[in-house]
């Protein structure tokens, strides 16, 4: 190899750091498999390295010129006497994260009617019929939660319809539409719109309402019709019917990305993950959300949510994933949901607004709920464990309280404070915890203590097995980490 | 090739100016009698009935000349070099009396024009394509000051470059604002190794200037202080360089990251497209260059030289990282015969006209209108896998 | 490792001059849904009882007990990570919130 000109020195005139002498900067490790260990810093930059490897950094033995060290300072997880600028930068990454929390709640979810025509069995929150008008919300509540919808800090706002089946109130979503934009008028605010419907009530005056003022859909759809119909039973039977023509008739007329949908996973639904995503894909959808039942509601008084284990629901969720890869390797480009947030959190110096996977716990800070009689919550979650008679994280009322008083409420800080997983057992020393987050109504509900103890947790031991599972494939199949890659939208 | 400067101009008859005088060329020969002495006039018309007053009279090297001796009546005509006759109306010119030399400082034509403002710099990169000199050349931070009032309005750009532009200080500053004083509608780019921003007082002065549309590109390139130091040959540059960008962005000046590929660094372009992402995703833009064979590049070659094709895998993975990040990113100086397909929409067509060439390979590829083609001093040595697309 | 008579109670012991206390804990923590344990320290030596249930046959134990070794050189590592990099944590966090101006993406 030539050589540079004489007036020019060589690389280790400019080196000023010494062998074997340097600093570790903060940093979290975790093992992949047997050999190898995912290390993360304090802003979610990650390496995986082997056993020996780690030793090596830790004992400081790494080889000074070799690329291993060259990518640990890189990546920030060290620094020499050569350069100390990573501190600066390290400084105002970890600023940037804080930012996002501080820009406080984006998502305000309105629950403008309990009443549904659905009987499902695993469903959350409500079981009333048509006829019962006290369950829907009134005017006067949906004006107080507008005040706070407006007290919220964040640019961008998304209002949220959720029941009950909220096309039983539709009139009130109409007014709470029009009155948010006249408010926003003095804002000038991003606003989003969203109805979360079975989509058995839609007609084409509530289409051309939602084209008119650029409202999204999204439905509940959990599979082919004798499993979407066990899980979610309408008098006359004909629920996957009527939510597939919904769906159709929604995405002729609002074109096909205002158009979404969720899938619940009963026991039922655990050996039919292709026939599932292959719903999806027949309508023309182009992501779905492969989602575990949570622990609330009527899936815990039916016995739903401990009928299938951890294990058996990631095998599920292994397959549809492995599914989801296969259809994108065929050409077609399609989104496991779950997912596409965990690899965000990896790749994306944004976060995402997931309320699920945040540290500190989103509630109050990501979500907000008004239920349809004014009380507040900190997610839809608490909303639920509300329903079952456990209002831990009820924050107050539209009606009696103040918008500091509900954000400023003890509820509200002392589950920040305890949810910050720096600070939690095991979390503190996870090297997934900058992808992962903290989830207090889930361990309230499940092991009664927001903290929770996460060795014997469903939701550390899924999400564990999902990352390990996300890292494998990003390190050993180079045709998956293309396709994971893809989903990265910041 | 566009040559901007020649010695081989002629005088015929007297020479008043004592100082070089840099000027505006125009072609209107009836401007009032007053104003002639400020300007340059390109005279197409008879040499037997030449205008009189101006400050100068340019006619084409081809002309039929009056006689050359002093003591004709006739003041200041000058007859261009062959390679000077593409001056036009609006072009800026500095005219040399003691050798009748003319450099161009502006072409009108031109889809840049840059003004090299100072030979000297406080780092010493292997691959630089203007070497720098120690030496006190502040007459050219005083051209381009007395250049600015004299170039069109509707000019879409300006450069400054160097040597290192901000080792001026507060006339860096002057030269910033005078740009936006007589240029309000026209860009201006600034390339700077970044350094003297590590003092937060300089970027702070850039940003009270407040100019319209103003960009500094500065090189980062490696993702750890010991490669870039080294390829940058100067101790604590990384670090100096990478505050500078904070300081600057922390004034809200848009910043450009500037990144030439050569042997020394492409095995890390991924690491440095992720460590931009990472920790600069605020940049206004990054450009992957290729290397422009030039001054230290030359006589490097040998030890600098890898063939684009060669890192062809490199760089479409730096390219995807940075665009998966939403960061504007463009690809200068490669030929798109070079470059995996996926990557060129985002190569950009960079080379200054004045030193774009085209090689007979190209003449048959049916992409040359949207290729950048090759620096003209790059023509002799190229990558082995040009083809006609 | 020394094995008990009895399947259900293992032993495991660590030298106090390689691993502290506190270590060794936080080590066992992760292992609190798959047996109990009780922690002696002696001189020289923490002795740890693992108590397993009853339907862990011995291969699944001989795991368990290799796990919690690997865990504990795991947890040794980390130590010294928390204790070298404590302080420029800090640094770091008093950088970041400082009032040096917000820098906008």
């Amino acid at each position: 190899m030539s050589r540079l000109g004489k007036k020019f020195r060589l690389p280790q005139a400019f080196d000023q750091a010494v062998p074997g002498q340097y600093w570790m900067l903060p940093c979290r490790f975790v093992n992949l498999d047997d050999n190898r260990y995912v290390l993360t810093n304090e802003v979610g930059e990650h390496l995986v390295v082997t056993r020996p490897q780690l030793e090596q950094f830790v004992r400081k033995t790494v080889s000074f010129h070799g690329d291993f060290y060259h990518d640990l300072k890189s990546k920030h997880f060290l620094i020499d006497d050569d350069s100390n600028v990573a501190v600066d930068l390290l400084a105002l990454k970890y600023r940037t994260k804080a930012q996002q929390i501080s820009q406080f709640t984006a998502l305000h979810l309105f629950v403008v009617s309990l009443r549904c025509d659905y009987t499902c069995q695993y469903c959350q929150v409500s079981r009333q019929t048509d006829d019962k008008l006290a369950y829907d919300m009134s005017q006067e509540t949906a004006d107080r939660a507008l005040e706070f919808v407006f007290r919220s800090p964040s640019p961008a706002i998304k209002i949220e319809f959720q029941g009950g089946e909220p096309l039983l109130n539709f009139p009130l979503i109409q007014y709470v539409v029009d009155q948010a934009k006249r408010i926003n008028e003095n804002h000038d605010k991003n606003i989003q719109f969203v109805i979360t419907t079975n989509l058995s009530l839609l007609t084409d005056d509530i289409l051309s309402f939602c084209l008119a003022h650029d409202i999204c859909l999204s439905t509940s759809l959990d599979g082919p019709q004798d499993l979407h119909n066990l899980n979610r039973p309408r008098p006359g039977r004909n629920g996957y019917q009527l939510t597939v023509e919904g769906i159709r008739k929604a995405q002729a007329v609002l074109g096909r990305d205002k158009v979404g949908a969720l899938m619940t996973t009963t026991e039922a639904s655990l050996p039919r993950v292709r026939e599932i995503i292959d719903t999806y894909l027949s309508l023309g959808m182009d992501a779905i959300f492969l989602r575990a039942l949570s622990p609330y509601g009527f899936a815990v008084k039916t016995g739903q949510a401990y009928k299938y284990d951890v294990d058996r629901w990631f095998e599920f969720y292994k397959e549809g994933l492995n599914y989801v890869l296969e259809i994108n390797r065929q050409g077609y480009p399609f989104v496991e949901l779950y997912a596409s947030m965990i690899i965000n959190k990896i790749f994306s110096p944004f976060g995402t607004g997931y309320v699920d996977l945040q540290s500190p716990s989103g509630m109050a800070i990501s979500a907000i709920v008004y239920n349809y009689d004014g009380d507040i919550y900190a997610s839809d979650e608490a909303r639920m464990l509300a329903e079952m008679g456990d209002k831990k994280f009820r924050l107050g009322s539209v009606h009696h309280d103040s918008y500091e008083d509900v954000i400023l409420s003890d509820t509200v800080l002392d589950t920040l404070e305890a949810t910050l997983s720096e600070s939690l057992p095991m979390c503190n020393d996870c090297g997934f915890l900058p992808y992962c987050g903290t989830e207090p109504v889930y361990h309230h509900a499940t092991q009664g203590d927001a903290v929770g103890h996460k060795a014997t947790s469903g939701f550390c031991s899924k999400n564990m097995k999902i990352f390990r599972y996300l890292f494998t494939l990003l390190e050993d199949d180079p045709e998956a980490r293309k396709i994971l890659l893809s989903w990265v939208r910041p | 090739m566009i040559y901007l400067h020649s010695k081989n101009n002629t005088a015929h008859g007297e020479i008043s100016h004592q100082r070089p005088f840099i000027s505006k060329v125009i072609t209107n020969s009836n401007l009032p009698f007053p104003l002639r002495a400020s300007y340059a006039l390109r005279w197409h018309g008879s040499t037997e009935a030449l205008p009189q007053g101006f400050g100068l009279v340019l006619i084409s090297s081809g002309k039929a000349c009056p006689d050359r001796d002093a003591g004709n009546g006739l003041t200041n005509i000058v007859r261009l070099a062959p390679e000077l006759d593409y001056l036009k109306e609006h072009d800026v010119i500095k005219f040399q009396p003691a050798d009748c030399g003319i450099n161009v400082l502006y072409r009108h034509e031109a889809n840049s024009n840059a003004f090299l403002v100072t030979e000297r710099c406080n780092s010493f990169c292997i691959m630089c394509s203007q070497p720098p000199r120690d030496i006190n050349d502040h007459y050219l931070v005083d051209d381009m000051l007395e250049a600015l009032p004299l170039i069109h309005s509707e000019t879409h750009e300006i450069c400054i470059t160097g040597g290192e532009p901000t080792l001026w200080g507060d006339d860096f500053i002057q030269m910033i604002r005078a740009s936006e004083t007589h240029l309000p509608r026209t860009s201006l780019h600034i390339l700077s190794n970044g350094r003297n921003f590590k003092n937060l007082d300089l970027a702070i002065k850039v940003a009270a200037v407040k100019h319209h549309d103003l960009m500094i590109g500065i090189p980062l390139y490696a993702d750890y202080s010991q490669l870039h130091d080294y390829i940058v040959q100067a101790d604590n540059a990384f670090d100096d360089t990478l505050r500078g960008i904070l300081n600057l962005k922390r004034c809200r000046v848009p910043v450009e990251i500037r990144v030439v590929i050569h042997r020394e660094n492409y095995h890390r372009l991924p690491q440095l497209a992720e460590f931009i992402t990472r920790n600069l995703l605020f940049v206004d833009h990054v450009a992957l260059m290729g290397l422009e064979i030039r001054g230290f590049a030359k006589s490097n070659l040998d030890a600098i030289w890898i063939d684009p094709y060669d890192y062809r895998n490199e760089l479409a993975e730096a390219i995807d990282t940075l665009a998966r990040s939403r960061m504007r990113v463009s690809l200068y100086n490669h030929p798109l015969c070079v470059i995996p397909e996926p990557v060129r929409r985002f190569a950009v067509k960079s080379i200054s006209d004045w030193k774009n060439d085209f090689l007979n390979e190209c003449q048959n590829c049916n992409s040359k209108q949207e290729c950048g083609g090759f620096f003209s001093s790059n023509l002799t040595k190229t990558s082995d896998h040009i083809k006609a697309l | 490792m020394i094995k008990g008579a009895d399947a259900h109670h293992v032993d495991l012991s660590f030298d106090n001059n390689v691993f502290t206390l506190e270590t060794i804990k936080r080590a066992l923590y992760r292992f609190a849904d798959r047996c109990s344990f009780d922690v002696e320290s002696a001189d020289k030596q923490t002795k740890v009882t693992l108590h397993v249930p009853a339907n862990i046959a011995e291969p699944g134990i001989d795991e368990l007990c290799s796990r919690i070794r690997n865990e504990v050189l795991d947890q040794d590592l980390r130590d010294s990570i928390s204790r070298e990099t404590a302080n420029i944590r800090t640094l770091i966090l008093a950088n970041a919130f400082s009032n040096t101006g917000l820098i906008e993406s």
